[in-house]
C-alpha cells in the first residue's frame, strides 16, 4: 500500500511538470501562428514512431544516460556536482586527440586506450573540486560552474591553437583514425555505444540500489550527520562519489565522440551541452537509474525531434530548449510532498469541509 | 480574582492525532500558573496555540473574558501575550539591544520626518533602562554568542517585558540552567507577579513546581487531568496524577561481582575547541574499570556534548589522548571505533542515531553495514538484512505498525530500542551512551535501564551521560560532575546527597563545598 | 604608461556588472535563499532592453521593460522557490536555461543572428565629468563609463547601508540566521526573501543594460559568459559582506582586464587569459573557506 502510494507520487512529481512544461510550450506555438498540435506530433512521430527514429533516439540518448548517471550518482548524497559538463569535455577531448594520433591497429584496443584516457580526464578533473569539499569544505556547486567556464575556454584556445586541423575550414580538431569510430548499425546512427552505455546503466543500477555504496550515498544525502556518525567517513565518500562521476562523464565525452562527431568542434557537447542535459534526466528519473534511463530516452527523442520540427514546420527548434527549461523549473516544485500521501490530501481537504 | 486567560475546550489535531483534547485551563490575573505533564503531554502544542504559533482545530481562547483570535505572534503580543521559548529564539551575530528590539526598531528622526535609518544610541538607552528597572544582570551591547546560558534566558524575558505584555509563558525555562540559575529565575518570576504580571510555566520538574506555582494544571496525553492548588497538593501527588501510577524510578542495581581492576578506557587531559574556537572540553581525565557503569552529570551545555562528540569520533581533540582496552584509540573515526568493540547511543537519536527517511532494516545495520554478514564483496545481503531486523523486533520487543516503513514512523521509545538493539547485538566491550531514555515513554525507559543493567552484569563497560540526574544516580557505579569543560567532581552515587549533587553541577567543589561549612 | 591607464579604465569596466551581480545577490545569500539564477535574470536584462530598442526607439522604454521583466523572472523565483518551497537551486538552473532559450527563440522568429543597435550608440551612453575628466591619470580611468557603470559603485555604498543600518537589513540577516526568531516574533519572513530576490532581479537587470545596451548597444545570447556565477563565486568568498564580497567583484575585473589587455602581447595563448579569472576565484574561494574550516573540530560536511 505504501510502496503503491511513493511509486504514484514519484510519477506523478516527475510527469506532471513535463506537462506543465508542454502545456505552455502550446502556448508559445499558439503565439506565433503555429499549430501546437502539429508541432508535437511532427517531434514523437519522427523521434519515437519510425524504426530509424527510435533508433537514433536511443543513439542521442547514451551519452545522457551516463552523464545523467554523473549528476545522480552525487547530487543523490545532496552533492551539487556541476562539473559533469566540464568533465565531459575533457574527456571527450582528450579521447579525439588520442583517437586522431595514436598509431595501434587493433581497433578495440585503440578504441579502450581512448575511454582510459577519458576516463582518466574526467576523473583528474572531478577531483580538483572533491579535494577541496574533502579537505577544506570549499562549496562544491561554485567551484566546478567555474573550472566548467575555465575548461571549456582552455579547450576552446587548445583547439584554435595547438590542436587545430589546419586541412578544416572551420575550428577543429583532426579527425580521428577511421578504425576508433564505432561501426553504425544499419541505416541509424545507432552505435555500439549504446550497448556500453546500457551495460554501464545495469552496473550503476545494482552500485545504486543493492550496494554498500549506495546505501551511503543515500544516507548522506538524507542525513549526513547520521551518515558520520554512523562510520559512513562522509569526506572520503564525496572523493569516491567524484571519482565515480568523473569516470562516467568521461566514458560520456569519449562514447559520444567515438560515435558521432569524430572530432572536437566549439560545439562538440552543443548546447546547453551533455552535461547540463545531463543534470535534467536526473531530476526528471528521480536519480533513479530506471527513472534516469527512461527520462534519458524522452530527452533524446525531443533532440531528434526538435531538428525534424526545424525541417517539418515553422516553429524555430528553440522551442524544445524553452520547453526543457521548463521542465526543469516545475521539477523543482514538488508537487507531492515526503510528509503527504497522494491521496492523504484530497481526504484532509474533505474532512476540513465537513 | 478575576481570570486573566481561559481555554474553552482547545482543541488541535494533527491529522489523526489528538495533540490538545478539548483543554479547559484558566488562569487568574497575577497568579503563577504551572502547566505540568510528562513529554510529549501535548503542552507546547497548547502553549503554541496561546502564543498564535498554531491555530486551534476547534475551542476558544479568552482574554480578561473576551473571545480572541490568534493568528500570528503579532497577535498575541497585541493581546499582552509573550512566550520565552525553551530554545531560545535569539539571532546569536546580534547584540542583546538589538535582539530585544527586533521588530520593534526605533528608527532616526530629523526634523520630524521618519528616516528609515536606525537610532542606535537610543535603543542602546532605552534597553539600558529596562534591564535596571528589572535588577538584572546583562550588557546591552554584548552579543548573544558571547553570553551564558542564563543571560540570553534573560535577553528572552527582557524581549516580551519591552512589548509590555502582561501574561508571559515560559516554555521548560529551567532545562538549561544550574541550580543556582534556577533559583536567580525563580526570584526574578516572583519579582515579576509583584509587578502584576501574570505567569505561565511549563515543566515536568516537580521540584521548581512546588517552589514556584500558585496553581497548577497537569496534562496527560492532551488531557487536563487535573487542577490543583499548591498548597494543597505534593510532588508525590503530582508525579501520580502525570503518569497515572505510582512511578519511582526503581531498577534493581544490585551488583552481582565486584568491579575489575582492569582498566577499559582511559582519557588524558583531553581537549577541544567549538566552532568559535572557544575551549569546551577542557583537559578531562578520567578512566573506567571493566565492569563499571561511569556516569557523567551535569547541566546541558557544560561541554558534555563535544565530550561525547569527541568519544564517539565525531570531533577531533586539540590535545590528549584516549586508551581502550590498551590500544591508543585518540581521533579514531567511528567506522573504526565500532570495529574496536565500542558500542554508541548517541545524543540525537534523529540527528546521528538514525536516519528518519530510510527504512526500518537500513536503520538497524547502520555502523555495521560492512559487516560480513550483511555485506559481501560490496552487495547487500537483502535476506539477513530482514532476519536482522525481525530479530531485533522479536528480543528488544519493539512495537512497529509496519516492518517494511520508514524508522520516522516510530515513536521515539520505538525508535531508541531499534538503536540500542542495534548496538548491544553486535556485541561490543564499551557502551557509549548518551541520553538514553530522552523523550522515550515511561515503559521503555524501564526496559532501556534494564538492557543497560544487564549488559554490565555481563561484564561490560558503560559509560553513561545523561543531564537526567536520577538516572544518573539509579545506575551508575561512579559519578563524575562536569562544569564548564571541566570535571568539577567525583561521587560515589550511593553516598552523595542531592544538595552536594547540585554545588557540584554548578562549579563549586568539594573542597570548596567543606570550607564553605566550616565557615 | 597608456596600458595602465588602459588597464585600470577596463577594471572599472569589467567590475560594474559583476558588481550589480553581487549587491544584488548578497541580500538572498544573508536571507538563505541562494539565487543562482543572476546569470539568467542579467541575460534577460540584456535581452529586453536591446530588443525593445529595436523594436521601439525609445531607451526610457527599454530600460523599464528589462526591470520589469527581470522582477517578473524575480517573482517566479521567488513563488517557486519560497511559496511553493521547492529546490531553489534547480529553480535557478531552471531559468538559467530558459532566459538564453527564449532568447534563441525570439531571434529565430526574428530572422537574426544577433540585435545591434543602429540608433543609438555605445558613445551616446558614456559620460564625462567635466572637473575630474581633466584630471591627468584619474581622470582618464574614472571619468567617460556609462551611467549604470557608476551606479554599480554608488550601490555598493548603498548595499552596506541597507545591509547594516536599516530594519530591512537587520530583518533579512535574521531570516537568514535565525528564522524561527523572525516567526517569533511575527516577522513576515517570506515577505523579506521575496524582497531580497527581487532586489537581485532589479540589480541583475541593470546589469544586462549595463552589458548590453551601454557597452555594446548589441545584444549575442552569450553575452553574460558566466558573470553571475562569477557573481556568486564573489558572495561566497566575501561570506556575503557588501564590501568584500564587491573587492572580489573588482578582483575578477582586474583579471578580466589584463586578459584583455596583455591578449594584445601574448598572441596564439591570447585564449588561455580568459581562463585567469576563474582559477583566481577557485583559489580564493579554496583559500577562504579552508582559512574559515581550519580550526573546527568538529567532522562533518555541510550541504546546501
Amino acid at each position: 500500500m505504501k510502496k503503491k502510494d511513493s511509486i504514484i507520487k514519484g510519477i506523478v512529481n516527475s510527469v506532471l511538470p513535463v506537462i506543465l512544461a508542454f502545456a505552455f510550450g502550446a502556448i508559445i506555438i499558439a503565439a506565433i501562428g503555429e499549430s501546437p498540435l502539429e508541432t508535437y506530433g511532427v517531434l514523437i512521430r519522427k523521434s519515437l514512431l519510425t524504426e530509424k527514429g527510435f533508433m537514433n533516439t536511443l543513439h542521442y540518448a547514451s551519452p545522457l544516460i551516463l552523464t545523467g548517471l554523473a549528476i545522480a550518482i552525487t547530487f543523490k548524497a545532496n552533492l551539487y556536482n556541476m562539473g559533469v559538463e566540464g568533465q565531459m569535455l575533457l574527456g571527450g577531448f582528450f579521447a579525439g586527440i588520442t583517437g586522431a594520433y595514436l598509431n595501434i591497429s587493433n581497433p578495440f584496443i585503440s578504441k579502450l586506450i581512448c575511454f582510459l584516457v577519458a576516463i582518466i580526464c574526467g576523473m583528474l578533473f572531478a577531483l580538483i573540486p572533491a579535494i577541496l569539499k574533502a579537505k577544506c569544505n570549499v562549496n562544491e556547486m561554485v567551484v566546478t560552474l567555474m573550472l566548467n567556464y575555465a575548461v571549456s575556454k582552455t579547450l576552446e584556445f587548445l583547439t584554435t591553437g595547438v590542436f587545430k586541423d589546419k586541412s578544416a575550414g572551420y575550428v577543429a580538431t583532426p579527425t580521428i583514425k577511421e578504425d576508433v569510430m564505432f561501426k553504425r548499425f544499419g541505416a541509424s546512427r545507432m552505435t555500439m555505444f549504446f550497448v556500453i552505455a546500457m551495460i554501464i546503466l545495469v552496473i550503476m543500477y545494482f552500485v545504486m540500489k543493492k550496494s554498500k555504496l549506495g546505501y551511503e550515498i543515500t544516507a548522506i544525502g538524507k542525513n549526513p550527520e547520521f551518515a558520520e556518525a554512523t562510520g559512513m567517513n562522509v569526506g572520503k565518500k564525496i572523493i569516491i562519489m567524484m571519482l565515480i562521476s568523473g569516470a562516467l562523464s568521461g566514458i560520456a565525452g569519449a562514447g559520444w565522440m567515438l560515435s558521432d562527431q569524430f572530432k572536437y568542434t566549439l560545439t562538440f557537447s552543443a548546447n546547453p551541452g551533455l552535461g547540463w542535459d545531463g543534470m535534467l534526466i536526473a531530476l526528471l528519473g528521480g536519480h533513479s537509474p530506471i527513472g534516469i534511463l527512461i527520462a534519458a530516452i524522452f530527452y533524446a527523442a525531443l533532440k531528434t525531434g526538435s531538428d525534424s520540427i526545424n525541417m517539418y514546420t515553422a516553429v524555430p527548434k528553440e522551442i524544445v530548449a524553452i520547453i526543457q527549461g521548463m521542465i526543469i523549473l516545475f521539477l523543482a516544485v514538488k508537487f507531492i510532498g515526503d510528509k503527504t500521501s497522494v491521496f492523504g490530501r484530497f481526504k484532509k481537504a474533505k474532512k476540513e469541509d465537513a | 480574582m478575576n481570570s486573566m486567560i481561559q481555554t474553552v475546550d482547545l482543541t488541535k489535531k494533527f491529522n489523526d492525532f489528538v495533540a490538545n483534547d478539548h483543554i479547559n485551563l484558566d488562569v487568574k490575573e497575577q497568579e503563577i500558573k504551572c502547566i505540568v505533564g510528562e513529554n510529549g503531554a501535548g503542552k507546547s502544542t497548547m502553549m503554541n496555540m496561546l502564543y498564535g504559533l498554531l491555530q486551534p482545530t476547534s475551542g476558544k481562547i479568552l482574554i480578561r473574558g473576551k473571545e480572541v483570535t490568534l493568528n500570528s505572534p503579532v497577535d498575541a503580543i497585541a493581546n499582552g501575550i509573550g512566550m520565552v521559548h525553551q530554545h531560545f529564539k535569539l539571532v546569536p551575530s546580534l547584540t542583546v539591544y538589538e535582539n530585544i528590539l527586533l521588530g520593534a526598531e526605533i528608527t532616526q528622526k530629523k526634523g520630524g520626518m521618519k528616516t528609515p535609518f536606525i537610532d542606535q544610541k537610543e535603543e542602546i538607552k532605552r534597553v539600558e533602562k529596562l534591564i535596571q528597572e528589572n535588577h538584572l544582570e546583562l550588557n546591552a551591547t554584548d552579543k548573544i554568542e558571547d553570553i551564558s546560558v542564563g543571560g540570553r534566558q534573560r535577553v528572552e524575558i527582557l524581549k516580551m517585558l519591552y512589548r509590555n505584555v502582561d501574561i508571559l509563558i515560559l516554555d521548560e525555562p529551567t532545562a538549561v540552567l544550574t541550580p543556582q540559575e534556577v533559583d536567580e529565575l525563580i526570584a526574578t518570576l516572583k519579582n515579576l507577579k509583584e509587578q502584576g504580571k501574570t505567569i505561565i510555566v511549563i515543566t515536568h520538574k516537580l521540584r521548581e513546581v512546588m517552589e514556584l506555582a500558585d496553581s497548577i494544571t497537569v496534562i496527560k496525553q492532551g488531557k487536563v487531568v487535573g487542577n490543583v492548588l499548591k498548597k494543597d497538593t505534593s510532588e508525590r501527588e503530582l508525579a501520580q496524577m502525570m503518569v497515572g501510577r505510582d512511578v519511582v524510578l526503581t531498577v534493581n542495581n544490585e551488583r552481582k561481582q565486584q568491579i575489575e581492576s582492569e582498566i577499559m578506557y582511559k582519557a588524558e587531559n583531553l581537549t577541544t575547541v567549538n566552532d568559535y574556537g572557544k575551549e569546551v572540553v577542557s583537559d578531562m581525565s578520567f578512566e573506567v574499570h571493566k565492569g563499571e557503569i561511569l556516569g557523567i552529570a551535569g547541566v546541558e551545555g557544560n561541554g558534555q556534548s563535544e565530550l561525547v562528540k569527541l568519544m564517539t569520533g565525531l570531533m577531533e581533540s586539540t590535545k590528549g589522548t584516549v586508551f581502550f582496552d590498551g590500544k591508543d584509540i585518540t581521533n579514531w573515526w567511528p567506522e573504526k571505533l565500532r570495529k574496536a568493540g565500542i558500542g554508541i547511543i548517541p545524543e540525537d537519536r534523529y540527528a546521528q542515531g538514525l536516519c528518519r527517511e530510510m527504512t526500518v532494516s537500513d536503520n538497524c545495520i547502520a555502523g555495521y553495514h560492512g559487516e560480513k554478514d550483511v555485506c559481501k564483496h560490496g552487495l547487500f545481503n537483502k535476506k539477513t538484512i530482514n532476519a536482522k531486523r525481525d530479530k531485533y523486533i522479536k528480543e528488544f520487543d519493539i512495537r512497529l505498525g509496519d516492518v517494511n516503513g520508514n524508522i520516522g514512523n516510530l515513536s521515539g521509545g520505538n525508535a531508541q530500542k531499534v538503536i540500542i538493539a542495534r548496538e548491544l547485538s553486535a556485541n561490543p566491550k564499551l557502551l557509549i551512551a548518551c541520553q538514553p531514555t530522552r523523550g522515550v515513554d515511561i515503559g521503555s525507559i524501564e526496559f532501556i535501564h534494564k538492557q543497560i543493567l544487564k549488559f554490565r552484569d555481563a561484564g561490560n563497560t558503560v559509560i553513561l551521560i545523561s543531564s537526567e540526574l536520577s538516572e544518573i544516580m539509579s545506575l551508575s557505579d561512579r559519578v563524575i560532575v562536569m562544569y564548564k569543560g571541566k570535571i568539577s567532581g567525583e561521587v560515589s552515587p550511593k553516598e552523595v546527597s542531592m544538595a552536594a549533587m547540585g554545588l557540584l553541577m554548578a562549579g563549586i567543589g568539594k573542597e570548596e563545598q567543606d570550607h564553605e561549612k566550616e565557615r | 604608461m597608456e596600458l595602465l591607464n588602459s588597464i585600470l579604465y577596463d577594471t572599472v569596466y569589467h567590475s560594474a556588472p559583476i558588481i550589480l551581480c553581487v549587491i544584488g545577490g548578497i541580500f538572498a545569500y544573508k536571507a538563505n535563499v541562494l539565487n543562482i539564477a543572476l546569470e539568467g535574470m542579467m541575460l534577460n536584462g540584456a535581452f529586453i532592453s536591446v530588443l525593445v530598442e529595436y523594436l521601439t526607439g525609445s531607451v526610457a522604454l527599454a530600460v523599464i521593460a528589462a526591470i520589469v521583466t527581470t522582477l517578473l523572472w524575480g517573482l517566479v523565483f521567488s513563488f517557486l522557490g519560497i511559496t511553493c518551497n521547492g529546490n531553489v537551486i534547480v529553480i535557478g538552473l531552471g531559468i538559467n536555461l530558459i532566459v538564453p532559450a527564449i532568447a534563441k527563440f525570439v531571434l529565430k522568429v526574428m530572422e537574426l543572428a544577433n540585435i545591434s543597435l543602429q540608433d543609438v550608440g555605445v558613445a551616446d551612453f558614456k559620460i564625462n565629468i567635466p572637473g575630474i575628466k581633466s584630471i591627468p591619470l584619474i581622470g582618464g580611468i574614472v571619468s567617460g563609463h556609462p551611467v549604470i557603470t557608476y551606479l554599480a559603485f554608488i550601490g555598493i555604498a548603498a548595499a552596506a547601508i541597507l545591509m547594516y543600518k536599516t530594519k530591512f537589513g537587520i530583518y533579512v540577516r535574521v531570516v537568514g540566521e535565525n528564522e524561527d526568531s523572525a516567526i517569533s516574533l511575527g516577522l513576515k519572513t517570506q515577505k523579506y526573501k521575496y524582497i531580497a530576490v527581487l532586489i537581485g532581479a532589479f540589480c541583475c537587470a541593470l546589469a544586462g543594460i549595463n552589458l548590453s545596451m551601454e557597452r555594446m548597444a548589441m545584444f549575442t545570447s552569450d553575452m553574460t559568459a558566466g558573470r553571475g556565477f562569477i557573481a556568486i563565486a564573489a558572495i561566497y568568498c566575501g561570506q556575503g559582506k557588501p564590501v568584500q564580497s564587491s573587492l572580489y567583484a573588482i578582483l575578477f575585473g582586474v583579471a578580466r582586464s589584463l586578459a584583455v589587455n596583455l591578449s594584445v602581447y601574448a598572441g596564439p595563448a591570447a585564449g588561455m587569459f580568459d581562463t585567469i579569472p576563474y582559477i583566481i576565484m577557485v583559489a580564493v574561494l579554496a583559500v577562504v573557506s579552508f582559512m574559515k574550516f581550519k580550526d573546527v573540530k568538529v567532522r562533518g560536511y555541510k550541504f546546501d
